[in-house]
């Protein structure tokens, strides 16, 4: 039986795992033991696959060194920082340890990022259908069959019926353990801050998932009447943003104010709102059906889907307002941001949206923006 | 006066000078060119002010014909209106839009949310071009409300690309037919469309043939054009007429010896985009004894399928399939491998001496390429690449006397190095 003091410390632990200094941790401890480590960019990117190879991913981000003098003689200055940031990060040799990354042609940028990885280390690019079309499903369906086959010759290990159930269930607890503590947001005085749940979700991409779902087991009823840490509770924010790696980010916009009682983001919300249903018999249909029925990404052409869902889900949270932190030069994200803005409006929901770099910058400048705009929710 | 009476104006007003002045350095066949676009611009005010169904996608206009609407080439009317280029930016960074994206594409979305083209009935996405491309689309369709289809374009052809691509063809017919009043597919249509446009790309690989002789037939300005297909086109048969004509007079000029650069000290390919808005570098690159046989860009040789080892795949293809692996068949939605073998070959078909890549500000797909092509075309063939960036239709930040001056001292140090 654990005293609350040592939950407390739990939890730290657990938030602060991802940090950048020790996010590589599990991967390194992984190696060591003689196994493998595939990195992914793309969400779309199935985990399950991986673990039933037999190998651990691990998302992979971007470099925090401020000069990308490497990646920039590839890279033009405005493409998506985060790519520049993980090719940076490739070309400084802190990708060393990943035995294979996987990536997806959902957008250009990730694609002609593909075309210089690929010279450099060994990757693999996924075709990724844009649409959900039925075509577009047994796409799918044949990327992830020739991506088990990749990862079956990675690993050396087949891919059977029963591990890729494992793995399925494995994965598909850690969603529903994160929809236990999704559904904690909703409190009026829920039990953690945005930047706290913010590191947790960073620790779910680079933590083996056996280990991490039983630290989130164990922590859920200490959570349920834990006492907030948090002064300010109001306004409720809902925070969409893409690879947003940085907790950084979400910090700087509570400490201005505000609680971030929500996300929409790909490595948050999207990536853990939806589990695979295995009942399905045919496992890789399964995972299939789980990519198309998620929340998608800007990438993807169904943005009023995507933008009634956020407005769903500012219902849900009782959300006071939407902050969007579109990170610089990212395609998707700036084509829809207009539309965002106006369907937004029509549904009378408050909305903000800021440029950002991928690393935590401009951080006076945010907090001005930030601030005016809590002002505002909270009628000053 | 709309984007169509713009264009067609000029067309005029080109038509006129070269009938007055011709130029004997420029084709004979631009005349030719201009009038049957002339005529194509009075085939669309027509038909908007009849209010006939509009449809826009570009590697699309077989189908879109075929479904009964008139071609709408959102697309290069962007790419023509460079007079209009600094108002449109100020719309798109009002509504806030990527004003970094590249200009020669993203002005399709306020000349079609102001009015300046028709607003589509139907709009046909795909990322076999790029994303501004087809974000731009999805965006003008979501704001309008218009039925758009998304076709996403495999990075490779295989038979089960080309497989995936009917099927989504074939949706994309049955969701016309159900969302565009009046819309419905005629097989045949898209049959004769696509045998015109085979006939289109036998004459443009006799085109690229005769481009790789010495001295090469054509003028560096008259190479920087982007051909149009001739399915774009109200009467296809009138494109093809110009194409033949393109061709013969390619022919005659190569054979009689009768060039624009007599005395070719360099051949230079250009890749990418260039600036639109002044003919000064090419002028400057003829007087210099310097051909361009090839701009190398959307419409690039793989479109026309130079490689004949793929025209084993393309026998008794059906008409949707044969659609299909033209979708297909674009380098710009491939891999990076790709694209640097087909450049490479080029080079070597075309025996260029050098590249220019202007590359233009916001194309993450070929600016994000360009050093591994740089690198793959000098390290397997020793050609050297002279780099420039800049933005095709807004000249905002252009130094343009830089670029000539750059422009200059590669072509002088090339030619110094290959005597």
């Amino acid at each position: 039986m654990f005293t609350m003091d040592e939950m407390e410390k739990r939890l730290i632990d657990l938030i602060q795992s991802s940090n950048s200094d020790t996010r590589a941790k599990w991967a390194l401890e992984w190696k060591k033991k003689g196994q493998k480590v595939v990195g992914w960019l793309d969400p779309y990117v199935p985990e399950e696959l991986i673990y039933a190879a037999g190998m651990l991913p691990y998302r992979v981000v971007g470099t925090g060194r401020g000069s990308l003098s490497k990646a920039l003689a590839y890279r033009p200055v405005n493409s998506d920082a985060y790519y520049t940031r993980v090719l940076e990060s490739q070309l400084l040799g802190e990708l060393d340890f990943i035995d294979l990354i996987v990536t997806s042609n959902g957008d250009e940028d990730q694609r002609r990022l593909y075309d210089v990885l690929a010279r450099l280390r060994p990757t693999i690019i996924m075709f990724l259908p844009r649409t959900n079309s039925e075509p577009s499903f047994h796409e799918w369906e044949r990327s992830l069959t020739t991506l088990a086959k990749n990862l079956e010759n990675i690993s050396g290990e087949k891919i059977t019926e029963q591990s890729l159930n494992d793995a399925i269930v494995a994965c598909n607890k850690k969603r529903t353990l994160m929809q236990k503590l999704y559904e904690l947001r909703k409190r009026e005085i829920p039990p953690l801050s945005g930047t706290e749940f913010h590191g947790i979700i960073c620790a779910a991409m680079s933590m083996p998932v056996d280990f991490f779902n039983s630290e989130i087991e164990n922590l859920i009823p200490f959570l349920e009447n834990r006492k907030t840490p948090m002064n300010i509770i109001k306004p409720r924010l809902l925070l969409s943003s893409d690879a947003l790696d940085n907790p950084g980010y979400v910090q700087l916009i509570e400490e201005a104010g505000s609680l971030i009682a929500m996300d929409d983001m790909n490595i948050g919300s999207r990536y853990l709102l939806t589990t695979v249903d295995i009942t399905e018999g045919n496992l890789l249909k399964a995972l299939v059906k789980r990519d198309v029925s998620k929340p998608a990404n800007s990438q993807m052409t169904s943005w009023p889907e995507q933008i009634n869902q956020i407005i769903e889900w500012v219902k849900e949270y009782k959300i006071d307002g939407v902050v969007e932190l579109k990170q610089v030069y990212n395609y998707p994200r700036e084509f829809r941001s207009p539309m965002l803005k106006s369907e937004l409006e029509k549904a009378d929901i408050p909305f903000i949206t800021i440029s950002r770099e991928y690393n935590l910058a401009n951080v006076g400048q945010l907090q001005t923006r930030i601030g005016a705009f809590i002002e505002i929710l909270t009628g000053y | 006066m709309n984007f169509f009476e713009r264009d067609l104006e000029a067309l005029e007003r080109r038509i006129k000078r070269i009938s007055e002045s011709p130029d004997p350095t420029k084709l004979k066949s631009n005349k030719l060119l201009f009038e049957i676009e002339a005529e194509y611009r009075r085939d669309q005010i027509a038909a908007w002010k009849e209010g006939l169904p509009f449809a826009c996608g570009d590697g699309f206009a077989p189908l879109l014909r075929a479904l009964g609407f008139v071609f709408l080439d959102s697309i290069r009317a962007a790419d023509r209106s460079p007079q209009k280029a600094e108002e449109y930016l100020r719309h798109i960074r009002r509504d806030g839009l990527p004003d970094w994206g590249c200009d020669r594409v993203i002005l399709v979305i306020p000349m079609a949310l102001s009015g300046d083209i028709p607003i589509p009935s139907f709009v046909a996405s795909t990322n076999w071009a790029c994303d501004v491309i087809s974000y731009s689309n999805n965006y003008i369709a979501k704001v309008k409300k218009i039925p758009e289809y998304y076709v996403t374009v495999h990075y490779e052809v295989t038979k089960q690309a080309v497989e995936f691509l009917v099927e989504e063809l074939k949706n994309m017919i049955e969701y016309v037919e159900r969302n565009v009043p009046g819309a419905k597919f005629d097989e045949d249509k898209l049959a004769e469309g696509m045998y015109l446009q085979r006939q289109q790309w036998e004459i443009m690989r006799d085109i690229y043939k005769l481009k790789g002789r010495t001295p090469c037939p054509i003028g560096p300005r008259d190479s920087f054009r982007e051909e149009r297909w001739v399915t774009d086109y109200t009467n296809p048969h009138r494109g093809l007429e110009y194409m033949r004509a393109l061709r013969d007079e390619l022919f005659e000029r190569a054979n009689s010896g009768d060039v624009p650069i007599k005395d070719e000290k360099l051949r230079i390919g250009w890749v990418n985009t260039g600036p639109m808005f002044s003919e000064r570098p090419f002028q400057l690159l003829q007087e210099r004894g310097v051909s361009i046989p090839i701009f190398l860009h959307g419409s690039s040789p793989r479109l026309y399928h130079i490689w004949e080892e793929e025209w084993e795949y393309a026998q008794n293809l059906s008409p949707l399939e044969d659609q299909a692996w033209w979708l297909l068949s674009n380098s710009w939605a491939c891999l990076a491998d790709k694209w640097s073998k087909d450049v490479i070959r080029f080079c070597e078909d075309l025996k260029l001496d050098a590249l220019i890549d202007f590359r233009q500000t916001g194309c993450i797909q070929t600016v994000a390429i360009g050093k591994i092509l740089a690198e793959d075309v000098e390290n397997k063939l020793g050609i050297p690449t002279l780099v420039a960036e800049g933005r095709g239709l807004i000249q905002e930040g252009f130094d343009i006397l830089d670029f000539e001056q750059k422009v200059i001292e590669f072509v002088d140090m090339c030619i110094e190095n290959k005597s």
